[in-house]
């Protein structure tokens, strides 16, 4: 018994990474343009393809194929975010529309079709009303769907209902996109969907196991999953409410985190995995904001964070709520039984450090993220670089690792006030010439008299100097100085420096 | 002495020999001993010599590591002897890591200048694998300075010993006790830096854990010889670490000394160090920041700056400049001699006349039957004595017997080795008495140059032999010599631009903008960053790693381990000085090459498929001599697979040259050389072979030196007799100038050498334009003299090789095959040429293909072929399983030992279940058509492959799924040529453009073999695989393409205009069609594209590009 897939109409805006980094302004209109994820190209622009840049292509190979390609990285926050006016017209016009990803939206045809009088006319409509270029293809099922859109030219392409196999049988194998099978497929003599779907699904159980099973299904023109996705119970959904409401994206993405973390446990608890979420917002002015993401396997506790997070920075940027969220809600659409991973038999992190945590985010919901910062030790050799202050919640990892030997740090006891401005200070020997460093680290003369804000005072004791050369490869933290200790005669112990002649009070011993 | 490509590009050369005006360029080679390109290192110059007085106040530096400590260390051994010289030091040490590598650079420097010197090394202690992508190394150092010739010999052989112990490269392993009874009292021992035992414990642990480090090291090496050292790198703590370190020396009633632990000559080199260091751990300057020090201070101070900085403890500057002063010597080591290969009661020579003179019984008959060879032996032994070679050849005959007992193809090359002594050995199978090669001119009394014989040995048997002169000779006696491998502008510019952070891209983009490695960083066109390329050009040159010589070892008959370290390769097994060929030169050290030749494997298959197939054996010493048959066939330039002439350039010349006889060879081998050809020079030479230019002689006196290759030196050794026969130089004098030119010595020994060649042609009457011409003839040949010794054996290889092909081509491409990889053809390329001459090739099959490829009866309806005898049936060749994707050369024997054993597969399953394959191979074999025994087609098979592979040698039999498979499409013959492409890489029965052949008619497009008839000059279409592109540094940018149809191969010419215009088809397509001008001269046909387009043909890409 084969279930008839759904009639769906896919709507697909080519090489989208590289549209939304124009959008962004990260790169011309027009210019070679390819945006890498983990060192691979994951979309080009038509002026990179020109020059033979492909999706897949390292880095390495790209770069030499068109050496003046502006190379992006992958930034799926900002694609969702650009995506989001195209999302929403059209939601103006169609119901139920599904988000694959930044790029790709599926919806199921039959609404659409009744409401605008028939398929073509709902493609027609798109056609018009969607604001940047894109293709859209109406087929049987999400696959067919997607391939007569991203295989047309535009506006589109509408393969009638009982028609998707017949329409796909003709491309090739590759299609499918699964390499490893296709290449098996080519050197058996089927090239096109059409020769393997025409095979047996039994012999192509038995030759290429569940994955080749999936994809003949795919070739012959059904649905990927033939088991009926259940609706799962409301009890599964999760949400969280916000006062004072939330307006700003660093926030809303915060508390995203934490929602998206409850939501997967939950679904884990019941060993479910979701295959379609919703996420519902609720705005200070009674708004109820809806979407839905879909994904073909189930989706990871991260997988759902990066899309209630790319979804709210999404509504939030580009004039979305009117007023402040108040509320956000996270719902499974489908689900699927997913053995995943059971909580830990002795429960995560104490009762205490939770409060503490509740504490601290509810100062943040009030203040903003930055406003709650944490110390954390950090590597370095001067005395202002050995802390570094932490937003709570980020992860406490300082950008220079304290655990690292810094030869040559300034040694404890360390000095208890650090200016945050070096003081200009002047420093004289005792025939009143400024004293100097060579560059073969040589004293012009011992120390004998301190200048700081007009006031003079004997040097009685000095230590150094103590070169330092930092950073000489990066102009905009290069530190080139010469590192003294200098007690005056009135008991004030400093840490001083010089640099190319100029004299700096960095810190004070009290 | 080997294959030297020298500073002097050919063009440059090629312009003095046709006189045009000079142009700048530059190629230096790679250090190694390759036949293509080689460079000698350019000997320490000093600035500035002078007598040398050490400044007051006196102090001896005794912790330095030059760039030698690889990448630990930015200065050269000579840039630290130069500035320790400069500042006054009164004596100066090399301490690099766990070795001696730049000691002898640092030996000489040294002495020009007149530094007292010290030797030692910094050992590390505790580590428990190689070191190199960590930022901060483990374990502790132990620096310890030889007192003496006996210290250095005891603390080369600690070192050995130590990195033998380690068992792998970069892991040394020393027992600290045993340390003490190998120091003997002969070394003196300093605590050493941060990481050594003392310092490491005192920050550990404090003074309680130091004295306890310190008591170990005083109870081993004795309290005479361990000294608390002092550095003070102005870091906030150091005075304090100073302060501790003299309360404990006092303590311990030990004398400290001062040092700088010194990294670089210079403070402005503190930077590069922090590079190399982020290098070494393999991590940007940003990760290590937490690790490198806090400045650049570690660089060479003046007694004066010591004195200041020890202000408080001037003793210890003083006690350096004493510890100094006792440990300096000069170093002049104990050569030592070969080993004793003559039995009891006989001396080398006596000996070695007797092995001749019993070879020469084989090789020559009688002396009354042979009266010439045997004058001729006799004049060869009495000269080899008077040069006290015998033992050198006793050693070469002792390698060639062990080679010739195993079976394995070998021969020697050199000037010794043209002597009918080494053809009596059995060293080489030239006689040079049949072809008339002088002895004289290889080997002379009047010659200072040491013996030079390099054994050839087949390429993938060389290792047995290198293992069998390490068992007879002893680990410690026998050694492969280094090479160290230099930082190149590329990688220079690649490690810099990785540490500063810059993206792999953009690494790549700027060393490609340098391209090959002859340039320099100042002359080419780039947009390398000014941090990069500062960072980069102080960085080139540089010592990267040790590599291994192409095949020089040196034997000894003493442990070679006490005059320097040995350690372990990267090659599992083999053990290495750390000296390249140059400081074994000037430490006399005598090297044996033992260099591996994929065409010897080649022959040597033949010669063993040849009897099985044919009924005959070849005897490589008794080949017809200058067969007929065999040169017409070279003069055709139908030489894919031919030993040196096989590539595009190598073809073009051989229909100009037109070989006869085989010294033409010879004349082929030296003078077409990549370097020279692809500097598209038509070379005077060829012109004058051809009648198109007169034969003149710069000289009258020159006539006799140069008759031979017509007025126009060819051979290295030529150039010494020019300056013998115009200048009245003596031998002696003429090696002298031959070295000076070539390696570039010091400017005042080359103008004092040219002044006196003037002086002496100006005595013959030879005198100004002419004398000048006469100079820069020599000048240039120096450095691109290829020595005639050699090239006489390398073209006893094209000649033979060639014979094979043209008598025996079935063997010869089958052999061929199984010696990939080698040549300059793709199995693809050669099968198609052997089809292309009437050959049957077969595809693999289960049951009837060894593991490798082999003969088989041919066809009855085979067609006649235009190679071998005439009126015989040539064999088929089967390709064999080894050939097949995914099945390696060993799965493959084993596959053929199972079927040897328990005889044929019956079908797919009983072949999974007994040998156990993997899916993918299988499938591999079924693609390849492996199993159409089994009347199965190829598709049939693959998907029955995915299911039979159920069926493991661990199962019961039958338990498989059932395999019925479905009806699947038949194949069509251009598909069968695909899958035989993609799963073997070469099709055996047809080639691809084949099938599209209708299609190209009806474009116009030309056949390679129908080429030959069209006019010169006119417009061409022509299409086909491409098999090449090439793009010579010495072709200013044109790049060379060659392309393949199933009638022939064509080449063709791409300007950079061309190339540019169409680089992404012409390079990303792996078929093309092209549109073009034909040209042709002698018999040469290139077409000079002007448009290329694709061809669509789903080839999968086998060129090999650029290479």
């Amino acid at each position: 018994m084969t279930k008839e897939a759904v009639r769906t109409i896919v709507v697909w805006c080519a090489d989208w990474p590289v549209t939304a980094a124009v959008l962004a302004g990260d790169a011309a209109e027009g210019a070679p343009v390819a945006v890498l994820s983990a060192g691979v190209v994951l979309a080009c622009s038509a002026a990179a393809r020109t020059d033979g840049v492909r999706r897949g292509l390292r880095r390495r190979e790209a770069q030499s194929r068109c050496p003046d390609l502006v190379v992006l990285a992958h930034d799926p926050d900002a694609e969702a975010r650009f995506f989001e006016p195209v999302v929403r017209t059209i939601e103006a016009s169609c119901v139920g529309v599904e988000v694959v990803r930044p790029g790709l939206i599926a919806m199921a045809a039959r609404g659409p079709a009744r409401y605008y009088g028939g398929e073509t006319a709902v493609l027609d409509h798109l056609a018009r009303t969607i604001p940047v270029p894109c293709r859209i293809g109406i087929a049987d099922g999400v696959f067919a769907a997607t391939i007569a859109a991203q295989s047309s030219a535009e506006p589109g392409t509408r393969v009638p209902p009982g028609g998707s196999a017949e329409f796909l049988a003709p491309r090739p194998v590759d299609t499918l996109d699964r390499p490893e099978l296709t290449v098996l497929l080519h050197r058996l003599g089927l090239t096109t969907l059409g020769s393997f779907a025409a095979l047996s699904p039994r012999d192509v159980l038995d030759r290429f196991g569940p994955e080749g099973a999936l994809a003949h299904r795919l070739a012959r023109g059904l649905d990927a999953r033939p088991l009926a996705a259940r609706k799962p119970p409301p009890e599964l959904t999760v949400s969280t409410v916000f006062d004072p409401p939330v307006d700003r994206v660093d926030t809303a993405a915060f508390a995203a985190r934490a929602l998206a973390a409850r939501f997967h446990d939950l679904l884990t608890a019941h060993g479910l995995g979701c295959l379609r979420l919703a996420i519902v917002a609720c705005t200070e002015d009674g708004q109820e904001l809806t979407r839905c993401w879909r994904h073909d396997g189930a989706l990871s506790a991260a997988a759902v964070a990066d899309r209630v997070r790319w979804q709210l920075d999404s509504w939030l940027s580009t004039a979305g709520p009117t007023a402040g969220i108040t509320q956000l809600r996270l719902a499974p659409d489908q689900v699927i039984d997913h053995a995943g991973q059971q909580l830990g038999l002795w429960g995560g992190t104490g009762d205490a450090d939770d409060r503490a945590d509740r504490a601290l985010v509810r100062v943040q919901s009030l203040l903003g993220p930055d406003a709650v910062l944490t110390p954390v030790a950090a590597g370095g050799r001067g005395a202002d670089d050995q802390v570094q202050l932490i937003p709570w919640g980020e992860p406490r990892q300082p950008d220079r690792d304290a655990d690292q030997p810094w030869p040559g740090r300034i040694p404890a006891p360390s000095p208890a006030t650090v200016l945050t401005a070096a003081a200009p200070a002047e420093m004289r020997d005792r025939d009143g010439v400024p004293v100097t460093v060579t560059g073969r680290e040589a004293v012009s003369a011992p120390p004998a008299r301190l200048t700081v804000r007009g006031g003079v005072s004997e040097v009685v004791a000095w230590a150094g100097p103590w070169p330092v050369d930092e950073r000489w490869w990066d102009p905009a933290t290069a530190r080139r100085r010469a590192r003294f200790q200098v007690v005056t005669a009135d008991g004030v112990a400093r840490l001083m420096s010089v640099a190319e002649g100029r004299w700096w009070v960095e810190a004070v011993y009290d | 002495m080997g294959w030297r490509n020298p500073p002097t590009p050919w063009s440059e050369l090629e312009r003095i020999l046709s006189g045009r005006p000079r142009t700048e360029a530059q190629s230096p080679g790679d250090g190694n001993d390759s036949p293509a390109w080689t460079r000698r290192r350019i000997p320490f110059t000093p600035t500035s010599p002078r007598r040398y007085v050490p400044t007051q106040p006196l102090y001896a530096e005794l912790h330095v590591h030059s760039n030698f400590s690889f990448l630990d260390g930015a200065s050269y051994p000579e840039d630290l002897a130069e500035t320790a010289a400069e500042l006054g030091l009164s004596a100066l040490a090399l301490t690099d890591h766990d070795g001696m590598y730049g000691v002898v650079r640092f030996a000489q420097a040294a002495k020009d200048l007149g530094l007292p010197t010290v030797f030692g090394a910094e050992l590390s202690l505790g580590l428990s694998m190689p070191q190199n992508g960590i930022a901060d190394p483990e374990g502790n150092h132990l620096l310890a300075l030889a007192r003496g010739p006996e210290g250095y010999r005891r603390l080369c052989a600690a070192i050995s010993a130590g990195q033998r112990a380690g068992g792998e490269k970069g892991k040394p392993i020393y027992d600290l006790a045993a340390l003490g009874e190998r120091a003997g009292g002969h070394w003196a021992v300093l605590t050493g830096c941060r990481k050594g035992t003392v310092p490491a414990a005192l920050a550990r642990g404090g003074m309680a854990a130091a004295r306890t480090a310190l008591d170990e090291l005083i109870g081993i090496f004795g309290r005479e010889n361990v000294v608390v050292e002092l550095t003070d790198h102005g870091g906030p703590e150091d005075a304090d670490r100073v302060d501790a370190l003299v309360e404990l020396a006092e303590w311990a009633r030990l004398d400290t000394v001062a040092t700088g632990n010194v990294h670089y000559a210079v403070p402005s080199r503190g930077r590069l160090a922090a590079a190399l260091a982020s290098v070494r751990a393999r991590r940007g300057l940003d990760d290590m920041d937490g690790w490198l020090p806090a400045a650049g201070s570690a660089y060479l101070r003046s007694g004066a700056e010591m004195a200041a900085r020890f202000a408080r403890y001037p003793d210890a500057v003083t006690r350096a400049a004493e510890l100094g002063a006792a440990c300096a010597f000069e170093l002049a080591l104990v050569k030592p001699e070969l080993p004793v290969l003559w039995p009891a009661g006989e001396t080398d020579i006596s000996y070695l006349r007797r092995l001749t003179m019993q070879g020469a019984l084989g090789r020559y008959g009688t002396p009354e039957s042979n009266p010439k060879a045997y004058q001729q032996l006799e004049h060869e032994l009495r000269t080899i004595e008077e040069l006290k070679f015998p033992g050198y050849f006793l050693i070469i005959k002792d390698i060639v017997d062990f080679c010739t007992k195993e079976g394995i193809l070998c021969q020697g090359r050199g000037s010794a080795a043209n002597s009918a002594v080494c053809y009596a050995l059995g060293v080489t199978v030239v006689d040079p008495v049949a072809y008339e090669l002088l002895f004289e001119r290889f080997l002379a009394p009047e010659r200072a140059e040491p013996p030079d014989i390099d054994i050839d040995i087949a390429s993938e048997r060389r290792e047995e032999v290198i293992q069998y002169v390490y068992d007879t000779y002893g680990r410690d006696n026998a050694a492969q010599v280094a090479n160290i491998i230099t930082y190149r502008p590329r990688s220079a510019v690649r490690d810099m631009a990785k540490a500063l952070g810059y993206s792999t891209g953009q690494q790549d983009a700027w060393s490609k903008q340098i391209e090959g490695w002859g340039a320099h960083l100042d002359n080419v066109e780039h947009d390398i960053p000014a941090d990069v390329l500062e960072l980069a050009s102080q960085l080139q040159g540089f010592p990267r790693h040790l590599g291994l010589h192409s095949g020089g070892m040196v034997i000894c008959d003493r442990p070679v381990t006490e005059v320097c370290p040995v350690e372990w390769a990267r090659m599992p097994n083999r053990s290495v000085l750390q000296w390249d060929k140059d400081d074994c030169a000037d430490t006399e050290l005598v090297k044996f090459d033992l260099l591996g030749l994929g065409m010897l494997s080649a022959l040597q298959g033949m010669l063993e498929l040849i009897p099985r197939y044919y009924g005959e054996t070849i005897d490589l010493a008794k080949l017809p001599t200058n067969d007929p048959a065999t040169f017409e066939m070279l003069r055709a330039a139908d030489t894919v697979g031919v030993f040196q002439v096989e590539s595009r350039a190598q073809m073009a010349t051989l229909p100009r040259l037109k070989p006869k006889v085989f010294y033409d060879l010879a004349c082929e081998v030296a003078l077409i050389r990549p370097g020279p050809i692809q500097g598209g020079s038509v070379h005077p030479y060829i012109r004058r072979r051809n009648g198109s230019e007169k034969i003149t002689y710069p000289h009258p006196l020159l006539e006799n030196c140069l008759r031979r290759t017509k007025g126009i030196p060819l051979f290295q050794e030529q150039m010494m007799h020019m300056a013998i026969d115009a200048a009245s130089f003596s031998p002696q004098q003429a090696d002298e100038l031959r070295r000076a030119m070539d390696s570039r010595r010091s400017v005042q020994k080359m103008e004092k050498l040219k002044a006196s060649l003037y002086e002496g042609m100006a005595g013959n009457g030879i005198t100004g334009a002419v004398a000048d011409d006469i100079y820069e003839k020599l000048a240039a040949f120096a450095n691109f003299g290829f020595a005639e010794s050699h090239a006489i054996s390398f073209a006893y290889l094209v000649y033979s090789s060639a014979y094979l092909k043209r008598f025996y081509p079935a063997a010869f491409y089958a052999a061929l095959l199984n010696a990939q990889p080698m040549g300059f053809y793709s199995p693809q390329s050669l099968i198609a040429d052997a089809r292309r001459h009437g050959l049957t090739v077969y595809g693999p099959d289960i049951n009837l293909s060894g593991a490798m490829a082999t003969l088989r009866p041919a066809p009855p309806d085979a067609r006649p072929t235009t190679l071998g005898f005439p009126g015989t049936v040539e064999p088929a060749i089967r390709l064999g399983l080894s050939s097949v994707r995914r099945l390696g050369k060993e799965q493959a024997k084993s596959v053929e030992a199972e079927r040897d054993e328990h005889g044929p597969f019956r079908d797919m399953a009983d072949l999974a279940r007994r040998t156990g394959l993997s899916t993918p191979a299988i499938e591999s074999l079924a693609t390849a058509g492996a199993f159409d025994g089994f009347g199965l087609d190829r598709r049939r098979a693959l998907w029955s492959a995915g299911v039979v592979a159920t069926e493991r040698p661990d199962r019961l039999a039958g338990l498989g799924l059932g395999a019925d498979p479905p009806t699947l499409p038949d194949m069509s013959p251009m598909e069968q040529t695909m899958a035989d492409l993609w799963s073997t890489g070469i099709s055996p029965t047809s080639y691809p453009t084949q099938f599209l052949r209708p299609r190209l008619d009806s474009l116009g497009v030309v056949p390679a073999e129908r080429l030959r008839q069209v006019a010169d000059g006119a417009r061409v279409l022509i299409g086909g695989v491409v098999t090449h592109r090439q793009r010579p540094a010495t072709a200013s940018g044109i790049t060379f393409m060659s392309l393949e149809d199933e009638t022939g191969l064509i080449n063709v010419v791409c300007s950079p205009a061309v190339w540019q215009r169409h680089r992404r088809v012409a390079r990303e397509s792996g078929s093309l069609l092209i549109r073009g001008r034909l040209e042709r001269s002698d018999g040469v046909v290139n077409v000079v594209a002007e448009q290329i387009h694709k061809l669509p043909l789903q080839v999968p890409a086998s060129s090999r590009d650029f290479r």
